[in-house]
């Protein structure tokens, strides 16, 4: 079995749309916040397990931002997201809108 | 950040470690509290645990098994040979280091397996060989030859092929075909089904027929080396003729590869192999030539040797009824060949398993001192590293390419260390102490030797080839590519981790070679209570041209006259020879006893020049006269002279001059008492360092000549006395070859061959560990000073001196020494337990070695960081600073 990067997991698409919105902020504690603030709890490490796949996936970005000015301070991994991140969640998002037709959860236009 | 967050976070993978330290610092505001550190050490603990399990399944999931194994390894053989021509001279050092390391090995392992997997050279199929002993349950003793019929009957219905006898009698005098001299040949007697038994192939002519062993034709078959020295490697060598002890033999044929190495007692390769049935007339002074001792035999593959044991056995002891009583007593017992060897060889084992476990050490040594180098060319590659896996190779991919690199490198080091194997054991096998060792005399590189060389490699690789390779995966890209100096910090603790081990197995090889040659000094400078340097020993054997125990006793006294008649005044005669070192159970009675009692005495007949030729002092009395030499052996009481532990242990509560007691004398087989008059009262004297001294009777009664010597002391040693000597012999009896002519020094030497071997291997070994270890030194403070260029700048411009920069370079090695000193020590002394039964006058802990050994890994350690501190000593600030 080999990983299809079009396909996203539940957590994955969570963690790729806080990302989309965090825009150039985002790391694991603001996208657990934002995911929180959402109504969904999740915990720090599957936050970073789903950072990791997604960059594997390239679906996202990472950048080390420099260290702090404090003595032992240690530099920033914010993550961004990438063009083919945008697309599969695109793709997630309209496969959930095609199965749901016929259904009460059928979002109109 | 406490010790516990960092320890914890050391769990997190590399390149998430700062991240999660970042935002778990974030979380908790900074906290200094216990409680939020161990929240943020538990949090990183399950933060690693979730990142390295979800990793590896992603691994496995995402490769195809193709890609996985195979996949760019041919560019990364490629690779390995472009890095390997573009940084010679590191890989030339590698290589040559662990070539010392694996040669080393290889070639103590042609030893071991000439040893324990060859012990019959030349000799087909060793597994159905076997041996036949005589003896009693823990008792070696004797058979008939009478009984080889009965026995062979006996043994054909359960499997026993061939069984057959050889007799080594050791030296006869040999006339050289082309030159006519006469000269010493080691003799062999075969009796039927011998050559069949072992399955020997001539490599010229052909070998003795059954009939003719055992019917004793004027026949011989000549051994590779004899036929390459006298007769050229000629293809006519069949017909020609040798002439042994006096009698004429044709040679029919020529055997290679077969030294006689399976013989009781062998210590020289056998140059003729002549008919039993020849043994009466060649060997005159052989007593009783129906004795056979082992027999050799080759059975059926699936035979059960103690099956065809009782069979023998029955038989032996049908036949028996017709042996005298104590002869019938001896059993036969079958063994396999090859224990029976190697049972022989125990005494030697201890030797090779010293060596073994020093070359082992070498090996790790060289090990160590690799990866360092190899680190050392990762570390300095690891810029390159990181752009490859920001670019996305995967790390398993970095870690296969350095793998790649140490394996190619290993085998281009196997392939040299198998060639250094050949030329060691080339120069092993010539040398004169190998013939206490006699199965080396077969040394060769076969395919069990490549195959135990390879073990040795692929142990290699992992020993030093996958540690580069796991830092090399390990490469912190951000820290790398960000010039963060903690990078690198593992990898540096890895080295220094070497070195220090690099110093510590350097000293266990130092040491122990320090122990063991003092030792060696203490052996070969302890009185013996002789003179062991000014004292030639002649051995001459009459007996060997068929002369009767009188005239070989008559042409040894004749020649004792005609030495003195060449100026030597100082000659005498001892049987058996000085240092003969062994003694016998003897029954004696003194005053003090009320029935004979049996000890373990040493007697030596001996003429009366021999205390003043042999240096050993007369205490009390006087030695024995002329008149007292050669008397009958009728003459009661005899006149003896004993040592000064004969009179502590037997002849207490009077002056021993004068007192008289019985003892038993051997001559021949027959024992026949004597009652001995003291007159006389000698030094102890010993046959080496670590022998006892033994009680002494010294006595004027000639025995059998075979086992004596001609004593000489020379006003000068040249090589006119040599011609003196030869030509003294030759005036009595032309056809009497000189046995031997040595002092009694080099026969002393040749009693310690074991520990000369283990003195010479363990001081080569030390020299290669120091060697090794200054290389390693000498690569790691290179380094350093390499990559602290920039920190010596500062210092230097402001304002520390050359000497001080130097004085720093200099501490960091001495730290490194102290340290390797102590993990040194501390394992040298558990593993010195292994030396102690093969020193003599020092112990394992000896101080002078031990202080010896430190002076010397000071001084390599010192020699080696000379240079790299000379280096940091001038580096010029301005050039430091702007190079960054």
């Amino acid at each position: 079995m080999t990983l299809d990067s079009s396909r996203l997991g539940e957590v994955e698409q969570l963690v790729l749309l806080a990302v989309y919105r965090l825009h150039g902020e985002a790391y694991a504690v603001p996208i657990r916040s934002l995911i929180a603030e959402a109504g969904i709890s999740l915990t720090r490490g599957s936050i970073y397990i789903t950072l990791d796949r997604l960059e594997q996936k390239r679906l996202v970005s990472s950048a080390f931002t420099e260290p702090t000015g404090r003595p032992g301070g240690k530099a920033r991994r914010v993550f961004e997201i990438r063009p083919a991140g945008i697309a599969a969640l695109r793709s997630a998002r309209r496969a959930l809108d095609r199965l749901a037709i016929g259904t009460p959860l059928e979002r109109k236009p | 950040m406490t010790r516990l967050f960092r320890w914890a976070l050391r769990v997190v993978p590399n390149d998430w470690r700062d991240a999660v330290a970042r935002d778990l610092l974030e979380e908790t505001d900074g906290r200094t509290t216990t409680r939020a550190d161990l929240w943020r050490a538990a949090q990183a603990i399950r933060i690693a645990i979730g990142l390295r399990f979800d990793r590896r399944r992603r691994f496995v999931q995402r490769v195809t098994p193709r890609a996985w194994t195979f996949s760019g390894l041919g560019a990364d053989i490629r690779d390995a040979v472009r890095t390997g021509r573009r940084q010679l001279a590191s890989t030339i050092a590698i290589v040559a280091t662990l070539a010392v390391g694996i040669g080393a090995t290889t070639a103590i392992y042609c030893v071991f397996d000439a040893l324990l997997f060859r012990p019959t050279p030349g000799a087909a199929d060793p597994s159905t060989l076997i041996s036949v002993e005589f003896g009693a349950p823990g008792v070696r003793a004797y058979g008939t030859r009478r009984a080889f019929p009965s026995l062979r009957a006996a043994g054909e219905p359960l499997g026993l092929q061939f069984l057959g006898d050889a007799v080594d009698v050791g030296s006869v005098a040999m006339r050289a075909p082309v030159t006519g001299d006469s000269e010493l040949a080691t003799c062999a007697f075969v009796s039927s089904q011998y050559f069949t038994a072992l399955g020997l192939r001539p490599i010229a002519g052909r070998l003795l027929t059954d009939a003719e062993a055992d019917a004793g034709a004027d026949l011989a078959v000549i051994s590779e080396s004899l036929w390459n020295a006298h007769f050229g490697r000629r293809d006519d060598v069949v017909g020609q003729t040798i002439v042994v002890n006096g009698h004429t033999l044709n040679v029919v044929g020529v055997i290679g590869g077969f030294d006689g190495s399976m013989l009781p007692g062998n210590n020289a390769p056998v140059d003729v192999w002549a008919p039993m049935g020849r043994q009466d007339l060649l060997m005159a002074s052989m007593s009783d030539r129906d004795i056979v001792g082992d027999l050799t035999g080759r059975v059926r593959a699936g035979t059960s040797l103690p099956q065809l044991q009782d069979a023998l056995q029955a038989a032996y002891r049908n036949f028996g009824r017709t042996l005298p009583p104590r002869d019938a007593a001896f059993m036969p017992y079958v063994h396999q060949s090859s224990e029976l060897l190697l049972s022989r060889s125990r005494s030697a084992i201890g030797v090779y398993r010293l060596m073994m476990g020093g070359v082992l050490i070498l090996l790790l040594l060289s090990c160590a001192n690799a990866a360092n180098l190899l680190l050392a060319r990762t570390l300095a590659g690891r810029r390159d590293v990181a752009v490859r896996l920001a670019l996305g190779a995967s790390r398993w991919r970095i870690a296969r390419r350095h793998l790649v690199q140490s394996a190619a490198i290993v085998a281009v080091s196997t392939a040299s260390g198998v060639g250094l194997a050949m030329l060691l054991t080339a120069a092993v096998r010539g040398l004169r102490v190998v013939s206490y060792l006699p199965e080396i005399r077969v040394l060769t590189v076969n395919g069990r030797v490549l195959l135990s060389c390879t073990c040795v490699a692929a142990a290699v690789v992992v020993l030093f080839g996958v540690l580069p390779a796991i830092v090399a995966a390990r490469t912190n890209v951000h820290g790398v590519l960000a010039r963060v100096s903690r990078a690198v910090s593992a990898p540096h603790r890895i080295r220094e981790s070497l070195v220090i081990g690099q110093i510590a197995l350097a000293l266990l090889l130092v040491a122990g070679a320090g122990v063991l040659n003092r030792s060696l000094q203490k052996e070969l400078s302890a009185d013996l209570g002789l003179d062991l340097d000014h004292v030639l020993q002649l051995t001459l054997r009459p007996d060997d041209l068929g002369y009767s125990s009188g005239r070989s006793a008559k042409v040894v006294q004749d020649t004792v006259q005609a030495l003195q008649q060449e100026g030597l005044s100082s000659v005498a005669s001892s049987y058996p020879v000085p240092l003969w070192g062994s003694g016998a159970d003897l029954r004696i009675q003194t005053r003090s006893m009320s029935q004979p009692e049996k000890h373990t005495l040493a007697t030596s007949s001996v003429s009366p020049d021999f205390f003043r030729v042999l240096g050993i002092p007369i205490v009390a009395g006087r030695a024995l006269s002329a008149s007292e030499f050669g008397e009958s052996p009728s003459i009661d009481p005899m006149p003896v002279v004993v040592s000064e532990s004969f009179v502590r242990a037997f002849l207490q509560g009077a002056p021993p001059v004068g007192q008289q007691f019985f003892i038993e004398r051997s001559r021949g087989m027959a024992m026949m008492p004597s009652t001995a008059l003291v007159v006389g009262v000698a030094a102890d004297v010993r046959a080496s360092a670590r022998g006892r001294i033994l009680p002494t009777v010294y006595h004027s009664r000639i025995p059998d000549v075979r086992y004596g010597a001609i004593l000489i002391r020379p006003d000068r040693m040249n090589a006119a006395l040599l011609s003196e000597i030869r030509g003294a012999v030759q005036r009595v009896d032309p056809a009497l070859p000189i046995t031997a002519l040595t002092t009694l020094r080099s026969t002393e030497l040749d009693d310690l061959a074991q520990d000369r071997v283990l003195a010479r291997l363990s001081a080569l070994l030390a020299l290669c560990a120091l060697l090794l270890a200054m290389s390693g030194v000498a690569a790691v403070v290179a380094q350093v000073v390499a990559e602290r260029t920039r920190d010596f700048g500062i210092r230097s411009a402001l304002g520390a001196s050359a000497r001080d920069l130097g004085r720093l370079v200099l501490t960091g090695v001495g730290v490194r020494l102290l340290a390797g000193v102590i993990v040194g020590a501390a394992i040298y002394a558990y593993a010195s337990r292994w030396l102690v039964h093969r020193i003599y006058g020092v112990t394992a802990l000896d101080t002078t070695s031990m202080v010896l050994t430190l002076m010397a890994l000071t001084a390599a350690g010192l020699a080696a960081s000379w240079l790299p501190a000379r280096r940091a000593a001038r580096i010029d600030p301005v050039v430091a600073l702007r190079a960054e």
